[in-house]
């Protein structure tokens, strides 16, 4: 008996049944949508048995006979479904145009909710495979996110690949670190894997290696927000926990088709729910016991984090055996086989020698030394270097040495140039502007000394500027024509949380709070605006969940009120 | 001249007037006219070694509009004593110690995920 009808018919009742899936969160497709895809499978699956049938009814050894039928289950195949097509055909082949077309044909089989999305993304990723993308190439993808009616993970993700075409990496670092404050459900899988794999390439290919090997929690046994917020949900729903259930709500998560450890989340839920609010992940998967293995990353992007690990000399550096293997799942194993011999090759780093003090009785002449330590291109004690500076400068400008200064001058006579006004404001200008540009948190510097405080507090007046005047245009982004692209925006918005970012990590829970009016102010506007009068409510929904979060770690109360309000609001 | 890219601040590292004519901070007037001159006959000439200067944040180039405003600020004395106290942190000062290992990157990188040609 030919098994290929049977092979097809389980194949198209698996479509049927998975395409069934759907997220809580969503609104049902829209009739024409379900008619359409319906049409599409049923037609196709049953054009696919009518010649299953017939190559079965055939005669014992014509194999000629099998033609049609191996051709229209290829044909089937790559109509049922287009994105497997086209990542294994029109990507690699460089075909944008094709990739596009056939993907925007079928809405009704692909990514449902975004097929706009989907084909432009499929566009952006056939667009890399060229040799020399012309601006003509970079203009038809722009028009293709153009047409995104409403912009989505898939949208995003091409926007950001097209600003890396464009030579624009800074842009397209800054859209995918923000992908994540996107409703999960809203970014397919392709799409977010392409993100990550093209995170992965861009620190390898700037040699960061020793970040690229921070990420083996995400790529081998730790799970991350997403997954782990998920399962919680998840599980609160199958409980009926809906308490729990509605506090998760910030984190709009859609459970995965996979039932997580209900026992042992039961047991760890009471201890953890005021945990996931609050971000603390770690705390969450030790109580739970969940983790998401490394099976839904890239086995490219596995591959470089391991790399990276032996070549930065992580102590969880992987044996030669797991190298050659991590190699030899990549797809592009020809261009990956000079890294693995490198990665084969690299010796363990050589221990970083203890930092130096000098002992020179010139305080102005020790900080001299401490800092030109620090500003060396490699340094690994820069923070320690720096702070000597800051500490050696506070010994020669005290407040002594300065109300002399002062009195000589006052008298007329030339004060000691080493503890002059103008060397005393080069120097908390200097050391504030080197701990911004080698990101380093302001408590570097000791408090107590007047250069130390004057530089901090130089620094920290520097991040709050930058926070503010970053919100302050989003909030006027809202006043911009509705004609322009949603993309803009988003990339806006993606510039101010890595600066609010910053701002958190280098000036502490002071600056966060001291920017978080405008803050709120600038995304605030502009997401209603999304919302209300461009119907970019994915966008929107995604600022709100983020304010949100924002709102409950400063414990803003008003604030939490407001957003939980705008959250609720929901996606559609 | 300093780099574009260089803050205002991290100018009293890279504009040193002392950096900029190749001389240390001891150095008597009459051998900063000297050494001045002297650069700006071989920058007029286009000499190649003349046309960059060390600095503790690197190589930066060097111009004949820069060595006459080094010259200007080492005739006042009060401006000097100023660039006396940054001209002590000298290229020659950036030791070896605690440095950290330096990773080549890898360009292949998007070719291996599968988002760009390999070379």
């Amino acid at each position: 008996m030919n098994p290929i009808p049977l092979f097809w018919l389980a194949y198209v009742l698996f479509r049927l049944l998975t395409g069934a899936g759907r997220a809580p969160t969503e609104k049902p497709a829209s009739a024409a949508d379900t008619l359409r895809g319906l049409w599409l499978v049923l037609s196709v699956g049953a054009g696919g048995v009518a010649a299953g049938l017939a190559v079965y009814r055939a005669a014992p050894g014509e194999l000629a006979a099998l033609g049609p039928s191996v051709g229209l289950a290829l044909l089937a195949t790559a109509l049922l479904s287009p994105w497997t097509f086209a990542r294994w055909v029109w990507i690699p082949l460089g075909l944008p145009r094709v990739a596009r077309a056939l993907l925007y044909l079928h809405p009704g089989v692909g990514d449902r909710r975004d097929p706009h999305g989907a084909a432009a993304l499929a566009a952006a990723l056939a667009t890399l495979r060229l040799r020399a993308p012309s601006a003509r190439d970079l203009a038809y993808l722009e028009r293709a996110i153009a047409a995104c009616e409403r912009l989505r993970g898939s949208g995003v993700v091409a926007a950001g690949l097209t600003a890396a075409l464009r030579g624009d990496a800074a842009a397209t670092r800054r859209m995918f670190a923000g992908l994540a404050a996107l409703p999960p459900e809203t970014v397919p899988r392709t799409a977010f894997d392409a993100a990550f794999a093209w995170r992965a390439a861009d620190l390898a290919s700037r040699g960061e290696w020793g970040e690229l090997a921070r990420w083996r929690g995400l790529v081998d046994g730790s799970a991350g927000p997403y997954a782990l917020a998920a399962r919680a949900r998840l599980a609160c729903a199958v409980a009926a926990y809906r308490r729990e259930y509605d506090r998760l709500a910030p984190f709009h998560v859609t459970p995965p088709h996979w039932l997580p450890r209900l026992r042992v989340f039961f047991r760890a839920l009471g201890e953890c729910h005021e945990d996931l609010l609050r971000d603390r992940w770690e705390r969450i998967e030790r109580l739970t016991g969940l983790t998401l293995r490394a099976r839904a990353m890239p086995a490219s992007v596995r591959f470089l984090v391991r790399v990276a690990e032996r070549l930065a000399g992580a102590p969880t550096s992987p044996s030669p055996r797991l190298l050659w293997l991590s190699w030899a799942l990549v797809p592009s194993r020809r261009a990956a086989l000079p890294l693995l011999r490198r990665a084969l090759a690299a010796e363990p780093p050589r221990p970083t020698p203890p930092p130096l003090d000098s002992a020179h009785p010139d305080p102005w002449v020790r900080g001299l030394d401490a800092l030109t330590r620090a500003i060396a291109p490699r340094c690994a004690h820069r923070a320690y270097y720096l702070h000597r500076a800051a500490r050696a400068w506070d010994q020669a400008f005290t407040e002594g040495a300065m109300e002399s200064v002062a009195a000589a001058m006052e008298g007329g006579h030339e004060p000691d140039a080493r503890i002059s006004p103008a060397l005393y404001g080069q120097a908390t200008e200097l050391l504030a502007n080197l701990l911004l540009a080698h990101e380093l948190p302001i408590s570097t510097l000791a408090e107590g000394g007047l250069v130390s405080d004057e530089a901090s507090e130089l620094a920290r007046e520097r991040l709050i500027e930058d926070v503010s005047e970053l919100a302050k245009a989003l909030g006027g982004g809202a006043k911009a024509p509705a004609s322009a692209p949603a993309a803009e925006h988003w990339a806006a918005f993606c510039r101010l949380v890595q600066a609010n970012e910053r701002a958190a990590t280098l000036g502490g829970p002071l600056v966060r709070r001291l920017v978080w009016g405008d803050v709120h102010r600038g995304v605030g506007v502009l997401a209603v605006d999304l919302f209300n009068v461009r119907k970019e409510r994915t966008l929107a929904h995604g600022m709100f969940v983020w304010l949100l979060k924002q709102a409950t770690e400063l414990e803003d109360q008003a604030a939490i009120t407001l957003e939980s309000k705008n959250v609720r609001a929901g996606l559609w | 001249m300093s780099s574009p890219s260089d803050p205002a601040s991290l100018r009293a590292l890279t504009d040193n007037p002392f950096h900029v004519l190749g001389l240390s901070t001891d150095a008597p007037r009459a051998a900063v006219e000297r050494e001045g001159r002297k650069l700006l006959d071989m920058l007029d000439l286009g000499v190649a070694r003349a046309a960059e200067y060390t600095t503790p944040l690197g190589p930066r180039p060097r111009t004949a509009e820069r060595v006459r405003w080094a010259l200007s600020e080492l005739r006042d004395p009060r401006k000097r004593a100023l660039h006396e106290a940054w001209g002590a942190l000298g290229a020659d000062l950036l030791g070896g110690e605690g440095l950290e290992a330096e990773l080549p990157p890898c360009p292949e990188a998007f070719a291996i995920t599968g988002l760009g040609r390999s070379r």
